[in-house]
């Protein structure tokens, strides 16, 4: 039995070790300059200090990789998230979106802070300063709101 | 006396008030009707695809809370809007209807011509709501 925990202990090593080798595309962090929302519109600071907390590392160009995101198989998650992330929501390419698709992701995002699907619950496991309270999502989504009708005027 | 006048001058004021307030939204939402008209041919589609699950009558909640079709026209401008870009999104991504709904009904499967006609129509309207 010792033998079989000792041999599946250090497979598992092994494992871990020639995973690391497996070559990952980490998406980088090349952004449009002037392109980003926080450059084309003013955002108060209630909101914009949690869109940079909870949604930047996985919706933007800025992203701040954390430390697990060299390290896999959590690098393959990570590359993935920010992956489709910025598929769904890029805010460092906002000013190139038209407005339709600006008004569509609005609401988009005040639907998901609203039903809190967004930040995803396996990241804000592992950051703090992502998790949401109900104040801190309404300031979001009056936000949201607002912009949305701005836009439209 | 006097009292009693103004107390019935200031509520006849608010009741004006209120009255106009109604008769402004009414006039909201009538410009957003008037502005919004699925053609035939795209609600012929809407109706073999995607009618079944988003109507108000629908048996799935999930369906119903992501797209009333029936209730388009009652929705403000921005919400119209994003639900036509949600419209063209899943259908760009081949996400509608379900794989699950097409094994048992596979008849209601969008054709690529008719995914391309929703596509630009959805598109198209967003763009006139705008403009």
């Amino acid at each position: 039995m010792k033998k079989i925990f000792r041999f599946v202990g250090i497979a598992l090593l092994l494992a871990f070790v020639l995973i690391q080798f497996i070559p990952n595309d980490m998406p980088g962090n090349e952004a449009v300059k002037g392109m980003d929302i926080f450059e084309i519109s003013d955002i108060p600071e209630e909101v914009s200090v949690h869109l940079k907390n909870a949604c930047y590392d996985c919706h933007s160009h800025a992203v701040n990789h954390p430390w697990y995101a060299s390290i896999a198989p959590a690098s393959w998650l990570v590359a993935k998230d920010i992956r489709e992330g910025r598929k769904e929501l890029d805010f460092s390419a906002w000013g190139s979106l038209s407005l339709r698709d600006q008004l569509k992701l609005l609401v988009d995002i005040s639907e998901e802070v609203h039903e809190e699907t967004m930040p995803l619950p396996i990241y804000t496991f592992m950051h703090a300063d992502a998790r949401l309270n109900s104040e801190q999502r309404e300031a979001i989504i009056r936000w949201a709101e607002s912009y949305a009708e701005a836009l439209l005027e | 006396m006097m009292l009693s006048m103004i107390s019935l001058t200031a509520f006849a004021f608010l009741l004006f008030s209120a009255f106009q307030a109604d008769v402004q939204s009414e006039k909201t939402m009538s410009v957003a009707e008037a502005t919004f008209e699925i053609p035939e041919d795209i609600q012929n589609i809407l109706d073999k695809s995607c009618f079944g699950c988003h109507n108000v009558d629908a048996t799935s909640d999930k369906a119903k809370k992501k797209l009333l079709i029936d209730q388009m026209h009652e929705l403000s401008k921005i919400k119209l809007v994003a639900a036509l870009g949600d419209i063209r999104e899943t259908v760009e991504n081949g996400d509608m209807p379900p794989q699950k709904f097409l094994d048992k009904f596979p008849d209601k499967a969008l054709t690529a011509e008719e995914a391309e006609k929703l596509k630009d129509w959805a598109g198209k309207a967003a763009d006139d709501l705008l403009k």
